[in-house]
């Protein structure tokens, strides 16, 4: 039976159900010291002087540290190291640490806090776009308040919008601060043992939190160790370094001490990264049957700029960006339908790009599905069972059931609404950064199969994805894999547990290796039985003359067998595929992203519009994942994907007070989606194949995300008739919404 | 200091003992949640998990005369013990209470909290306490001296402030077995909800409305010129039930909301929940009267 296509238990269930499983807050042992930081009760000040000796004397501190005390560049950044991982001369956001107390126990640490004496400056905090690119506005780092600008320029978009189109749509979205809301909060445990400094903390890419640590620590990187503990959700939320430099820190101040260190979720909160609220202004032009995104659009001009504010720092989640830009390009196209009086639907089926052609950045796409992906979406909404219909039919039935949708509710107060999305999603770190996985594969010395891998693990399932790939590719029954991950004393680099690009980058360096280390043993059985390796085959563990099957050796025998000989049974595998810079005038490139991942999702939603209250009554989302390795892990990736992306379009944002103070800091008031909230997420799995990735997998990790919000946007705007620009659409917004417009437009 | 007295008595005599630096614990859904967060409400804690029937609740008939009953117009009581969680309170015949109980966290929390910490929170949005209030409930408080009937609705004084004495506990909540009653909440998801607003109405056997808002003042608060409009302008049906003119329960919701005061801030804007307050009251008083 083929391992590829299987939905094999997670292989690390059993831990988790029984309780075993050691998450980064369990490392705790008597005996550790316990540190705790001080954080800025400032957005924005100067720091004129820290007076830490009242701390340090009171019985059980061990110690307070500070910048001076910090021996290396105390910086860290995912992508610009800018930012001090103890403030030296200001603070820029409200939670920014300023120093570390180590304690014997938590409460003494805790108490020491509060002795700590800070001299600050504040000064009046910039919180929103249009305060940091006022003239004259206070520098927040020393480039000024723009920290990055990035253009696209295809064809001639001004040109177009003046002589071509006859349609000119026009919209400014804006979306909100989003947290990850994770739920094993930060927390870990370090120990130097003066050679070796070692960390267990939960991060997304353990090799290059080594490189930062050493760095901001001013230790050399070898002599620094990162174990990955069993971790509880990342969503990019741990991409950007928490506790990990501060336990380094304390360790290499006491050696042979064992240091703990964890959040509470309010410090969680305050301390850590969220996802960019972005402001877009769209023009989108069209001829007048006939968009960026998924669409084709052969005159395009974008600006885009990153700008600093004294709100928390902003960085990586789920769709990196791109779910806060779906929102306004299919929100955009919806509104371009509205004018044009075509259905959404016709106008994507219209204008999403197809095999062959290019998206925006000029990059040809061989195998485009999105048009593949909506006609399945549409198949499921109309509840027909594709696979079993001519396909031309099945189309044909689908968007008439489409377009007979029904409108009607049990109240006139209540109104039904439907939106779709696509979805298009370039994997991988793209633009010419070195996007590298490498797996290492060996014997153990009962045969079983040990597979080495720094990739992180971090509940999206990419062990057992490892497993599942190692085992097929070497014929060998899964139980006789173990999977190492995410040490950097034990595991070569494998990039990031981000970017969607783990299965089809370590799936792949798995891969790679796994066939290696099997024409190894053909070699060795080959010569047993006296055949060319050509000729040797294996399966379920046991190898066979494949022209006489009599001949056989296991596995185990081979090994053994091998190791007499003098082989030395190991591979590795590197997968390292290039991708071109994008123009930096025109962002073109003619390849940005090593693949491209779509989808579509279609949502219907009832809106009270008494009170502005949303449910979800059906929720509709397929992704071509190339091939589902393990289609039980794809449908929880997709569901939990679409349950984020609910909450992100109609409760989730972090709320900032005018002084910076990050208000909701709790689940109390930053609020999350519960079951009572979902419907039941019906996941189409569309299997493309892409033949890059490893048995035509690629990823999935953050298309579901970024498809749901515009989708329900979509939906709410089409139950109310008035676009919404702004998320997330909370009762109260719907319900301002339709206050302003008075009265609701009649259904025709 | 954590305190397991047996009985009230006991109970009552460490109350007396430590006053307001003493607080008693049953389920600790708010307790713990504060501690936890470092704010400790107290330096000793008196459980009441150990004091047997404190969780009960029963039915019975009023039978004391119609001018010391309390509450006043029911012929048939509930009396619930101050440690009776929201899971039973849940499954009682009593619309409003049923559904407000039902409304708080989840099935974690509600078989953990209590009637009485609801109450004693004073939380502005108490969904338990709105229900209450709704129903004229009384409360029994006790201290060492004894007993003293008080109700409900002169219970709340200000923001988390109460008519609880240092040294007095609520040993039970009484409240009618058999008013037609509704509960509508508006939060901001499905379960796990504090209330942006909460609506509780009910009628009593004589015709008398009663209104409450939660999260619309600084403590749960009686409508008391929505009762007396919807208790006049309510007409007596032919099977003996009130109803409601469609008229008179939009000038119910217009004077509700005028009546409530609801705050403005990050939660939400003091002019939506003032909406919502009459949207609510609309909804609830069409169930009492379907």
């Amino acid at each position: 039976m083929p391992l590829i296509g299987q939905s094999i238990p997670r292989c690390d269930a059993e831990g988790k159900v029984t309780g075993d499983t050691k998450f980064g807050g369990d490392f705790y042992e008597p005996g550790m010291l316990f540190a705790r930081m001080l954080r800025s009760e400032h957005a924005s000040a100067d720091i004129l002087g820290i007076d830490t000796a009242e701390a340090e004397s009171q019985e059980g501190v061990v110690g307070v540290y500070t910048a001076r005390d910090m021996e290396g560049t105390n910086r860290h950044g995912l992508i610009i190291r800018d930012q001090t991982v103890l403030a030296e001369t200001r603070v820029r956001y409200m939670g920014d640490a300023v120093a570390i107390v180590l304690a014997e126990n938590e409460h003494i640490a805790e108490e020491a806090l509060k002795l700590i004496r800070v001299n600050y400056r504040p000064h009046k905090p910039i919180t929103t776009i249009d305060e940091a690119l006022a003239d004259g506005a206070r520098h927040i780092h020393p480039k000024g308040n723009v920290m990055v600008e990035k253009r696209i320029r295809k064809g001639d978009a001004k040109g177009a919008l003046r002589n071509e189109c006859d349609v000119v749509v026009q919209e400014t979205f804006n979306t909100q601060t989003v947290d990850h809301a994770f739920l094993d909060l930060e927390a870990g445990c370090a120990e130097y043992d003066g050679k070796l400094l070692t960390i267990r903390a939960s991060g997304q890419w353990v090799h290059e939190e080594r490189r930062l640590i050493a760095l901001a620590l001013g230790v050399p990187v070898e002599r620094v160790r990162i174990i990955q503990p069993a971790t509880g959700g990342a969503f990019g939320g741990r991409e950007d370094i928490s506790i990990q430099i501060c336990l380094g820190m304390c360790a290499l101040k006491n050696p042979g001490r064992g240091i703990y260190m964890h959040y509470s979720r309010a410090e969680s909160m305050s301390a850590r990264h969220k996802r960019h609220a972005i402001r877009c202004r769209y023009t989108l032009g069209a001829k007048s049957s006939h968009a960026t995104g998924p669409y084709r659009v052969p005159n395009v001009e974008v600006d885009v700029y990153g700008v600093h504010t004294n709100n928390n720092p902003t960085g990586a989640m789920r769709g990196f960006g791109a779910a806060q830009m779906a929102i306004a390009y299919e929100g955009i196209i919806d509104q371009l339908a509205g004018k044009l009086g075509m259905d959404r639907v016709e106008l994507r089926l219209k204008n999403l790009i197809r095999s062959g052609e290019c998206v925006t950045t000029r990059q040809v796409i061989p195998n485009a599905t999105p048009i593949d992906c909506l006609h399945a979406a549409l198949a499921r909404f109309a509840r027909i069972d594709h696979s079993v219909l001519n396909p031309e039919s099945g189309i044909r039935e689908s968007l008439s059931a489409w377009r007979l949708r029904n409108y009607e509710t049990q109240a006139a107060h209540l109104r039904r609404g439907y939106g779709v999305s696509a979805i298009c999603f370039g994997l991988g770190y793209g633009d010419n950064f070195p996007d590298t996985s490498r797996a290492r594969v060996c014997f153990n010395s009962q045969a079983g199969l040990e597979v080495y891998s720094g990739a992180v693990e971090c509940g999206q399932g990419v062990i057992n994805i490892i497993a599942q790939i190692a085992a097929e590719e070497m014929g060998m029954p899964i139980g006789c894999v173990r999977v190492t991950v995410a040490d950097t004393l034990l595991t070569p680099e494998s990039g990031s547990s981000s970017a969607t690009r783990q299965t089809y980058f370590t799936g792949t360096a798995v891969k790679m290796a796994c066939a290696e280390l099997r024409e190894q043993l053909f070699d060795i059985a080959g010569a047993y039985f006296g055949v060319h390796p050509f000729e040797v085959v294996i399966e379920d563990g046991i190898l066979y003359n494949k022209n006489d099957r009599s001949q056989k050796m296991s596995v185990g025998e081979v090994f053994a067998l091998g190791l007499r000989r003098g082989h030395k049974l190991e591979a590795t595998g590197i997968f390292k595929p290039p991708t071109q810079p994008e123009n930096h005038e025109t962002g073109l490139s003619q390849l940005a992203f090593i693949t491209y991942l779509f989808g579509a999702h279609i949502a219907q939603v009832l809106v009270d519009t008494e009170t502005g209250e949303v449910s979800v009554e059906r929720y509709i989302a397929c992704h071509d994942v190339g091939k589902a390795i393990n289609p039980q892990q794809i449908e929880g990736q997709i569901q939990g994907g679409v349950a984020q992306g609910i909450g992100m379009a109609v409760m989730e944002e972090v709320i900032f007070s005018d002084h910076g103070k990050l208000l909701n800091t709790g689940f109390t008031d930053y609020i999350i989606p519960t079951i009572r909230d979902l419907p039941q997420i019906e996941v189409v799995i569309y299997e493309g194949n892409d033949a890059s990735g490893p048995y035509g997998a690629h990823g999935v990790g953050e298309p579901p995300l970024i498809g749901t919000t515009p989708a329900m946007v979509g939906a709410i705007s089409d139950a109310l008739g008035i676009p919404i620009t702004r998320t997330p659409a909370t009762p109260e917004r719907i319900w301002r919404v339709i206050q302003q417009a008075g009265t609701l437009r009649q259904r025709p | 200091m954590f305190f397991q007295p047996h009985t009230i008595e006991e109970a009552l005599a460490l109350k007396r003992e430590h006053g307001a630096a003493a607080s008693f614990i049953a389920g600790g859904t708010d307790l713990i949640v504060m501690m936890n967060r470092g704010r400790c409400p107290a330096k000793n804690y008196i459980d009441l998990s150990h004091i047997p029937g404190l969780d009960e609740i029963k039915r019975a008939r009023n039978d004391n005369p119609p001018a010391d009953r309390m509450p006043p117009g029911a012929a048939e009581i509930y009396t619930a013990g101050c440690c009776a969680t929201f899971s039973r309170l849940a499954e009682l015949p009593v619309t409003c209470l049923a559904g407000a109980a039902l409304s708080v966290g989840g099935p974690q929390i509600r078989n953990r909290g209590t009637i009485a910490g609801n109450i004693v929170s004073a939380s502005p949005a108490g969904d338990g306490s709105t229900a209450l209030l709704s129903l004229d409930a009384a409360l029994e408080l006790r201290n060492a001296n004894g007993p003293r009937l008080l109700s409900l609705r002169d219970f709340f004084l200000d923001y988390r402030k109460t008519a609880l004495a240092d040294d007095e506990m609520i040993v039970s909540i009484r409240f009618p077995a058999a008013w037609k009653s509704a509960w509508q909440k508006l939060g901001k998801r499905g379960a796990m909800n504090i209330s942006m607003v909460c609506c509780s109405c009910a009628v009593s056997e004589s015709g008398r409305f009663y209104a409450a808002f939660g999260s619309a003042g600084p403590s749960p608060m009686k409508a008391r010129r929505t009762e007396e409009f919807l208790t006049g302008a309510a007409v007596r049906t032919g099977d003996g039930g009130m109803t409601l003119s469609g008229k008179a329960i939009d000038e119910a919701a217009r004077i509700a909301q005028e009546e409530v005061q609801p705050i403005d801030d990050f939660r939400g804007g003091a002019d939506y929940r003032r909406a919502m307050a009459g949207v609510l009251l609309k909804r609830a008083l069409r169930q009492i009267i379907a």
